[in-house]
């Protein structure tokens, strides 16, 4: 994946396209700050029950910690009923894209695809300089990453699940998370 | 043919006033909404690439069916083709019984409704529709009514009726909690579900990726939660490389619902982690199943005609801005594809008799065609289906004896618009035939030329010799002012109204027999002007090589340009400026590709204040023998162009296609309005203070 300086006209683009769709874009200039505003987030939003895929990109243990002294459950386990009753999913992505405001993880691993998709609020982690401009430039870097053999499953995401089949009229939630997140960090 | 049980069809779509609001919504956001989805792309550079993609896939498929499946098995997937749906059924019940599996979820899959896989699966597997407009009309046993959102056609109301009778108790119509009990109920299948069944959209040969585009995020968890995924696909949906993936996800979701991109884009191309039933969370491999299917694919492809269709890339644009599918909907189409694709896809995919009353549907004004992103020339097909279809099941008799030995025969036709006379009054609609045919008034009229610059010849159609003489009379006299004599060759019907009736054989006959006269006038004349598009478009169809044929308005322009002024004879100087806007015929804007000239030659005409109607270009519903066909279609057209003509405060609407005079002076005239139509070459005569009988009929004002 993208390994590059942070590209501050992709992330004011990924950031205005995002919010367009009711997506919350935040930034954090280092893993400790990554940190903190999660657990605000977390407190903004009073949720009580926390999945994680193991973290790389900030302090998984600042997470813990914070969760075992306010008493909330914090699981990083690939339980299905854990995560399924859990009201914040948060988990890693690869690749933002200016153009769209969409982000994009290789998610092969069924705990990642679990954590994404199961609960309400959706809470997705990536490297701010991991952002390139267009979808085509995205299929150009996963292409390159992946040699011919391209990984079983790969997301791509632009805002919460979505639905307009009753009138035409926007309900936002349907079987997938009615709330996203984007947390891009400049400093992992 | 139109028979009776189709037409109450139509006619219960038209009555039906919750499904006409909500097609009538959708049809006028659309435009607009698409434009903004597409700001910044180039959309004709974006469909050749499209295009480019489709038709090497197209010319390739078996090739890329091979490679698919070495893909899908070398990396673990299992492999299945499919002749039919009965296949696919049997495929998936042997997959369910060496599981035990009882319950499955289903991902939105058009090619799983055409081969109604849920009826065949029904005693082995209980299927749950995971779409919510698809859950919501499985409940009450209908068929989608659009590609892409099947329950267009439901109320909230309906929605929450159905919402109570599943839970058993009372649903309020309100959409957010309605949507949140959906997430509920399904929510408890997916984690129970034993089989996930899905299509997708696009197919990578290159590297055995299926793309699957959603919004709800039902494709995901039915891609995840099962221990089983079966993924159903037509060869159509093949494309070779990775990167091909690219120009069509830029497409589709801003065709097909004016978003940038969906929610969700998930890429499968091999076997992911999986629980290994939904009660026992060990991790094993997926078991991914992948079913390619024929269901009459093979001969679609293999056909050198109709191939075409396999450009198709199920966005639905076509059905989105189709005057007619706007008006009716999707249910009156009765089949599972609906729209001018669905009429072709349901000739190979059903079966041509399926096919052939849902393509009498098309009006061929040719809007689809300019917003389909794989380029398929959708009129063009459907008339080629049609002549298809008739050459098995012919139209009825009358009809066939006009088309067949009247319209190509002069002297019988003539004599047969001689006894008919007085019995076209029958037909309300239509006007009085003129006391002489256009050709007579032609013999005796003495063309004033000064300065003789060339010749044209004049191919002038039916509606001009019997109905619009004055038509043919102000182009003469308006090209003598420009220096040119005007010739009348031989000529007889151009053989339009046996085409769109799907009479190819006769058609071409009458197009063979104008040849001569076509190509001879070609050789000695500077210009053929044809004063009807339709008729322009048949002479060109019949003599590609004729290059001097050229519509009166797009001539009038270019004569203009090299100097002719109107100025140089008397004008008619108006009493106050007059409001005038302009009616552009579907032959004459997207055959022809005149857009322009109109607007330029009228305006420059001082005391005229040009007004653009809202959908200026949008069919005025007359289509020739279509009113005659369909004519509750044709007057709901008619009735939409009425309102918009009123809408722009014209009080003269000026239109180049005598087909379409004829029917905007019908929808007036019962409306009781004042607002006058009349051919171009009639306002430009009368604009150029030309004397005679022609003027006393038709000048709308006094010099």
């Amino acid at each position: 994946m993208p390994d590059k300086e942070v590209n501050e006209a992709f992330y004011r683009r990924f950031k205005n396209k995002a919010e367009e769709l009711t997506v919350n874009v935040l930034r954090a200039p280092s893993r400790e700050v990554a940190a903190s505003l999660v657990i605000e987030q977390i407190k903004k939003l009073k949720i009580q029950k926390v999945v994680s895929t193991p973290l790389t990109l900030l302090n998984v243990n600042t997470l813990e910690n914070y969760a075992l002294s306010m008493g909330l459950d914090f699981s990083t386990q690939l339980d299905r009923n854990k995560i399924e009753t859990a009201e914040i999913g948060i988990s890693e992505f690869d690749m933002g894209i200016a153009e769209l405001g969409s982000i994009f993880q290789d998610a092969s691993h069924l705990h990642t695809r679990l954590v994404s998709m199961l609960p309400p609020i959706h809470l997705a982690v990536l490297r701010t300089a991991s952002m390139v401009e267009s979808f085509t430039d995205a299929l150009e870097v996963i292409e390159k990453a992946c040699n011919g053999e391209v990984p079983p499953y790969l997301s791509f995401i632009t805002g919460p699940s979505i639905t307009a089949d009753i009138e035409r009229e926007l309900t936002i939630g349907v079987h997938g998370p009615e709330k996203l997140i984007v947390l891009c960090i400049d400093k992992d | 043919m139109m028979n009776k049980k189709f037409r109450k069809k139509v006619r219960e779509a038209l009555d039906n006033q919750p499904l006409r609001t909500a097609l009538d919504n959708f049809a006028r956001a659309y435009p607009q909404a698409r434009e903004s989805a597409y700001k910044g792309i180039n959309f004709e550079y974006l469909r050749e690439k499209i295009e480019k993609i489709k038709t090497d896939s197209v010319e390739d498929f078996e090739n890329l069916a091979r490679r698919f499946e070495q893909k899908v098995t070398e990396r673990g997937g299992f492999f299945h083709h499919a002749a039919d749906g009965e296949d696919v059924a049997r495929i998936i019940k042997e997959i369910a019984q060496q599981r035990n599996a009882r319950l499955c979820v289903k991902a939105k899959s058009m090619t799983s409704e055409e081969i109604r896989l849920n009826e065949r699966l029904k005693e082995v597997l209980r299927v749950v529709e995971t779409d919510l407009g698809e859950w919501i009309i499985q409940q009450i046993g209908e068929k989608p009514s659009h590609m892409v959102m099947p329950a267009i056609h439901l109320t909230r109301e309906k929605c929450a009726e159905i919402f109570s009778k599943t839970k058993g108790f009372d649903v309020q119509p309100d959409i957010p909690r309605m949507v949140k009990l959906a997430r509920e109920i399904l929510r408890a299948e997916f984690l129970k579900a034993d089989i996930g069944i899905s299509g997708c959209n696009i197919a990578v040969a290159e590297t055995g990726t299926m793309v699957i585009l959603t919004n709800e995020g039902n494709g995901r968890l039915t891609a995840t939660l099962p221990p089983v995924h079966v993924i159903v696909l037509g060869y159509e949906k093949l494309v070779p490389r990775f990167r091909d993936i690219g120009p069509l996800v830029t497409a589709i979701p801003k065709s097909a619902t004016c978003q940038f991109l969906t929610s969700y884009v998930t890429m499968i191309s091999a076997p992911s982690e999986s629980f290994k039933s939904p009660g026992n969370h060990e991790i094993v491999p997926k078991e991914l199943h992948v079913i390619l299917l024929d269901n009459g694919r093979l001969e679609l492809l293999r056909d050198r005609t109709f191939k075409t269709i396999g450009q198709c890339i199920r966005c639905a644009s076509c059905l989105n801005v189709c005057p007619v599918y706007g008006l009716v909907g999707g249910q009156v189409y009765g089949e599972v594809y609906t729209g001018g694709i669905g009429a072709l896809l349901t000739a190979f995919l059903s079966s041509p008799a399926d096919a052939e009353k849902i393509q009498e549907l098309c009006l061929n004004c040719g809007k689809c065609r300019e917003f389909c992103p794989g380029k398929i020339n959708i009129p063009h097909l459907i008339l080629e289906l049609r002549a298809h279809i008739r050459k098995k099941i012919p139209p009825p008799f009358i009809q066939r004896m006009i088309l067949t030995h009247v319209l190509p025969r002069k002297k019988v036709f003539d004599l047969s618009m001689k006894a008919a006379r007085p019995g076209i009054r029958f037909f309300h609609q239509f006007p009085n035939l003129a006391p002489r045919s256009f050709k007579k008034i032609f013999k005796n009229f003495k063309q004033e030329i000064k300065e003789q610059k060339g010749t044209i010849a004049f191919f002038y159609g039916c509606l001009i010799d019997y109905v619009y003489p004055e038509i043919g009379e102000s182009i003469v006299f308006l090209l003598n002012r420009a220096g040119y004599r005007v010739d009348l060759p031989e000529q007889k019907c151009c053989g339009a109204p046996a085409l769109y009736m799907g009479l190819e054989q006769s058609a071409k006959k009458m197009a063979a027999d104008n040849l001569l006269h076509l190509v001879d006038a070609n050789n000695s004349c500077d210009y053929i002007v044809t004063a009807c598009p339709t008729g322009t478009v048949m002479l060109k169809k019949a003599e590609p090589a004729a290059d001097k044929i050229i519509d009166f308005i797009q001539l009038f322009h270019m004569l203009q340009k090299e100097g002719f002024s109107q100025k140089k004879v008397k004008s008619i100087q108006f009493e106050k400026e007059i409001p005038i806007t302009y009616h552009y015929s579907c032959h004459l804007k997207r055959d022809c590709g005149i857009e322009k000239e109109p607007q330029e030659v009228l305006s420059a005409i001082p005391g005229v204040k040009w007004i653009d109607m809202d959908e200026a270009d949008r069919c005025c519903g007359f289509a020739g023998s279509y009113s005659i066909k369909l004519p509750e279609i044709s007057s709901e057209l008619l009735k939409r162009k009425i309102q918009n003509i009123k809408k722009s405060g014209a009080e003269i609407v000026v239109t180049d296609c005598p087909g379409c005079l004829l029917w905007l002076r019908y929808g007036l005239k019962t409306v009781k309005s004042k607002v006058k139509v009349y051919h171009s070459a009639v306002f430009l005569a009368n604009a150029s203070g030309g004397q005679g009988a022609l003027f006393e009929k038709t000048a709308p004002w006094t010099p």
